[in-house]
């Protein structure tokens, strides 16, 4: 079937019409875009209260706010980023358009329950935002015992509306299980899967077992702010280090949560970007898996200097390093993919290059803080703070934003402005370099994460790291403008710009209501670059269609 | 794993169980209840708690199997349960590989919990006076564990290593390096 | 372009599955999914139940007297005998005799309401004395550390427990109005016994809880 590369008349974004229609939409591509709106705006507002961070941190001193604000800003900066936008970026937003075509299904497995994960998510989010708005929690994103038991701003409520947040990300685990189990067109075994199919299977695995974890953890601590149960409150004759177990056992597999789909998509880029076949396809596959395997089994080495037994600390250290092994699978095989690769630099491709670059850094870093007594030194610094940031800035939020400009044209059908969307990335990878890279050197001096203040000597570093993230925010800024923008030009982008192979771009950009217009059929592998000819493919991807229809209009 | 196999027959078959397996699982869960609790009325000492799982554990693996089918049904769901309950038990075992070895090598480290945490003992007659009121007197002699009193680490002087102030007497903190405040790594 | 409608599909039979077997596994492959977050769900409480109970034995040893073994016993007979009806039902409904399903499914509902009946006798009871969780507890009679604990922890799971019988409760009613209806056939009765492995899940976590909570030797 030959598909129109112009703007398709009936699509899921115009059929059926009307706000009703979209708030009551069982259609996977719509609770999709609903979800990437929702976290564009906690991106935003996560965004400002860094901007907010970083200014204050300009100079040393109470500059613009007093400590207790500053530790409310932090608190509310890493809760709204994790849980309302890193864990349900890629899998909820991306994914929910993305899996099921990549799979040639109809929907999801349970339209319904995927519907109402959106709204559990509203839900939830309503239930921060008015703890935000009441008295904003001071505790840290991680609610630790005994700052939340003893905290008299509105842990409750913020805790609660985590809770909820919990079941969105479980209904969304479930379904997609279910609906890669279940709904694969006829013919596309799972190894035929496209990676970031496998990444978010992965995930989905992680989302169903321990978030539930999660869920107890916080129920139990509003029980225990509440009635004073004296399981996490060491006044009760709790123990504090307790709750850093049970609230590890779900947030070290939640980092995993947040990473493995954003290697899902670097997959896809990476192949499609290079135009080759992946390298080791099956380790790829596999070693999704062993990470979400190994994300269980690590949780204590958040936990070295927090009393913790010695017996646990040795154990939980070996362990951690074995996670290094299928990250490092991973990279490996990205790397040898792009070897002979006819690279196209698209946008894109950049956030795959900075995803790269950055996560490796990330990566090698949680090396130095795995090992028992490094980790004693740097813990709780600004060495910390860099490592994660690498990871899930550098990482997800990078692996995102290439997701985003890759399928973009799918989902809306548009392409956005080529030349801005460049000089985004380099922004984008020039700030975050400039606000992090200075931290690793702070925190490796001792610079303590969570303070409001600091010793002039690192007055510098801070300035130096501040201004990055101005730069880095103008980068994103600029990103939201000419993605916006897009919708305004209205320049079609074809049913399949970057000459993909997998299932999703054989269908119109956007999709038709019922993603395929017949069932699709499978003719080669995700990533057979070898067997197709590169004279099929669009030369140059991001005016792909217009360059391709241009030549044929001159020679005609 | 493909699903579209089955073009030939659009009906399907429920896989249906006699009656008298049901009752016999029921009858055979009954009997257990009784046998767990007179096993319990006799002191086993250790064995007590094996004794009371591994009954349980029976009925429970009666009730999935039988009731729950999941000795008939497809192979992935009895494996997922048994995924589920794996995981569990990784979170609890390891979880207690700290509980229950905190001081091996540093005694010092362990002794709050495992000698002083003595403990929070409930101001009995005030509370029965308010008959559930709560009291935050007496509160303070918890155990030694991070009682950090929520120095939310936003001020230079707070120390890195939230050194307590306890006002209860023998609990030498000195040694001890608790933080509760290293977040997320 | 218009929307392919193909032959009519059966009613029950939703657009995106391509016959009715695929859409049954599929929803009872995603009830077991939810019946795993629910084992790690309360998985929490009993990891919590094994490190205070290994931390202060002899406090659990005392404590656990104060609770009454033959009510507890009632409760598991009473939850076994539900888990029966419940099973008893879905075969009544693979059978196609929706009036006999909805016999067995109202006396689990009765049973599932004298389980509550007799929960609500223990814990007003332990109102009344004090052996409340954390800082309300005010009983004066066992000896050992922190035995507010105790309660804490027998509160939190059979609390936990008694929330998932009202929810089964709550579904259950919608069930018989279906039942009622004659909604389910042989050919789809999905929905009932997703219920029913929810129920048997709920049951399962009593027949532990006893032992644990109860019988402590």
């Amino acid at each position: 079937m030959e598909l129109t590369n112009s703007y398709p008349a009936y699509n899921y974004l115009n059929e059926p019409k009307g706000l009703k229609s979209w708030l009551l939409t069982v259609d996977h591509k719509r609770i999709g875009v609903l979800y990437l709106i929702c976290i564009s705006i906690f991106f935003l507002l996560g965004g400002i209260f860094a901007l907010l961070i970083r200014t204050e941190l300009l100079h040393p001193g109470a500059d613009m706010m007093t400590a207790d604000t500053y530790n409310q800003m932090f608190t509310l900066h890493g809760a709204i980023m994790i849980f309302l936008f890193i864990i349900p970026s890629i899998p909820a937003a991306l994914g929910n358009f993305i899996l099921p075509l990549m799979i040639g299904a109809k929907d999801v497995a349970f339209p319904r329950l995927n519907l109402a994960s959106w709204y559990v998510f509203v839900g939830g989010a309503l239930f921060a935002l008015y703890s935000i708005l009441t008295s904003a929690v001071d505790t840290g994103w991680t609610f630790y015992t005994p700052y939340s038991t003893d905290s008299t701003t509105s842990v409750i409520s913020m805790t609660f509306g985590v809770f909820i947040l919990g079941f969105s990300s479980i209904f969304t685990g479930l379904n997609f299980i279910v609906t890669v189990h279940k709904l694969r067109v006829p013919g596309l075994t799972w190894f035929k899967l496209p990676l970031m199919v496998w990444a978010l299977y992965a995930t989905a695995i992680i989302q169903v077992l321990a978030t539930p974890v999660l869920a107890i953890t916080l129920l139990l601590l509003i029980l225990e702010k509440a009635f004073g149960i004296g399981i996490f409150d060491p006044k009760m004759g709790g123990d504090p280090v307790l709750y850093q177990h049970f609230f590890w056992f779900y947030s070290h597999p939640a980092v995993y949560i947040m990473i493995l789909p954003g290697m899902g998509i670097i997959s896809e880029l990476i192949s499609v970007f290079s135009r080759r076949k992946i390298f080791g396809y099956t380790t790829i596959a596999f070693s999704s898996l062993a990470i979400a395997l190994v994300s269980f089994l690590v949780w204590g080495h958040h936990m070295f200097t927090s009393g913790q037994s010695e017996l646990s600390t040795m154990i939980f250290s070996f362990l951690t390093f074995f996670v290094a092994i299928p990250s490092a699978v991973k990279v490996f095989n990205w790397t040898t993919t792009l070897y002979k690769g006819s690279i196209i630099l698209t946008t894109p491709m950049l956030y795959a290059f900075s995803f790269l670059i950055l996560f490796t850094i990330g990566g090698l870093t949680g090396i130095f803080l795995g090992a028992l007594t490094v980790d004693v030194h740097l813990h709780d610094t600004y060495f910390v703070v860099a490592h994660f940031h690498y990871v899930m800035v550098g990482g997800t939020v990078m692996a995102f934003l290439g997701g985003l400009h890759f399928w973009w044209p799918k989902m809306f059908g548009v392409m956005y402005n080529k030349l801005w969307s460049k000089i985004a990335v380099i922004l984008i990878f020039i700030g975050f370099n400039m606000t992090f890279m200075s931290q690793f050197i702070m925190g490796s001096q001792g610079m303590p994460r969570r303070y409001f203040t600091y010793m002039d000597q690192f007055q510098p570093l801070h300035g130096f790291s501040s201004v990055g993230a101005y730069i880095m925010g103008l980068g994103l800024f600029i990103t939201m403008f000419y993605l916006l923008a897009s919708f305004k030009s209205r320049r079609p982008a074809g049913a399949n710009p970057w000459g993909a192979l997998t299932l999703d771009w054989q269908t119109t950009s956007p999709p038709h209501p019922h993603n395929f217009e017949s069932t699709p059929k499978i003719t080669h592998g995700p990533y057979d670059f070898d067997q197709i000819a590169i004279e099929d493919l669009p030369e140059d991807p991001e005016n792909g269609v217009y360059v391709k229809e241009e030549k044929e209009k001159i020679k005609a | 794993m493909s699903t579209q196999n089955n073009k030939a027959h659009e009906e399907f078959h429920p896989h249906v169980l006699p009656i008298s397996a049901y009752l016999g699982v029921f009858s055979a869960l009954i009997f257990f209840t009784i046998i767990t609790v007179v096993v319990a009325a006799i002191d086993l000492g250790p064995f007590n708690m094996v004794v009371a799982m591994l009954i349980a554990g029976t009925k429970a693996l009666l009730v999935g199997l039988i009731f729950m089918h999941l000795l008939f049904d497809r192979k992935l769901y009895l494996m997922l349960f048994l995924v589920g309950m794996i995981t569990l038990t990784i979170f609890i075992v390891i979880t207690m590989f700290d509980t229950e070895r905190r001081g091996d090598i540093f005694p010092e480290v362990g002794k709050p919990i495992k000698v002083e945490s003595e403990h929070y003992q409930a101001p009995i007659e005030e509370l029965r006076a308010k008959h559930g009121g709560h009291s935050e007197h007496g509160a303070e002699e918890g155990h030694g564990e991070a009682e950090s009193h929520g120095d939310n680490a936003g001020t230079m002087d707070a120390d890195d290593h939230g050194e307590e102030e306890h006002e209860s007497a023998g609990i030498d903190t000195g040694h001890e390096k608790q933080n509760s405040s290293n977040g997320g790594h | 372009m218009e929307i392919q409608q193909t032959a009519t599909p059966p009613s029950a039979l939703q657009h995106h599955y391509s016959d009715i077997e695929q859409q049954h596994d599929s929803a009872k492959f995603g009830m077991w999914l939810f019946l795993v977050t629910e084992i790690l769900f309360f998985g929490g409480l009993f990891c919590a139940y094994a490190i205070y109970r290994s931390w202060y034995p002899e406090m659990f040893h005392n404590a656990h007297k104060v609770l009454s073994v033959p009510m507890g016993a009632l409760n598991t007979v009473v939850l076994i005998v539900s888990s029966l009806t419940m099973a008893l039902s879905i075969r009544s409904v693979q059978l196609n005799k929706s009036k006999q399903a909805l016999g067995y499914l109202i006396a689990t509902f009765g049973f599932a309401a004298v389980f509550m009946v007799v929960k609500y006798f223990e814990y007003s009871h332990k109102f009344h004395v004090g052996q409340l969780p954390g800082k309300f507890y005010f009983y004066d009679g066992i000896a050992g550390a922190n035995p507010h604990q105790f309660f804490s922890i027998y509160f939190a799971m059979t609390g936990l427990h008694g929330a998932h019988i009202l929810i089964g409760m709550i579904v259950m009613i919608f069930i018989m109005i279906k039942l009622a209806k004659g909604a389910y056939s042989p050919q789809n009765y999905a929905y009932i016994e997703n219920f029913g492995l929810y129920w048997h899940l709920v049951d399962m976590f009593w027949i532990f809880l006893f032992p644990l909570l109860y019988l402590i030797g």
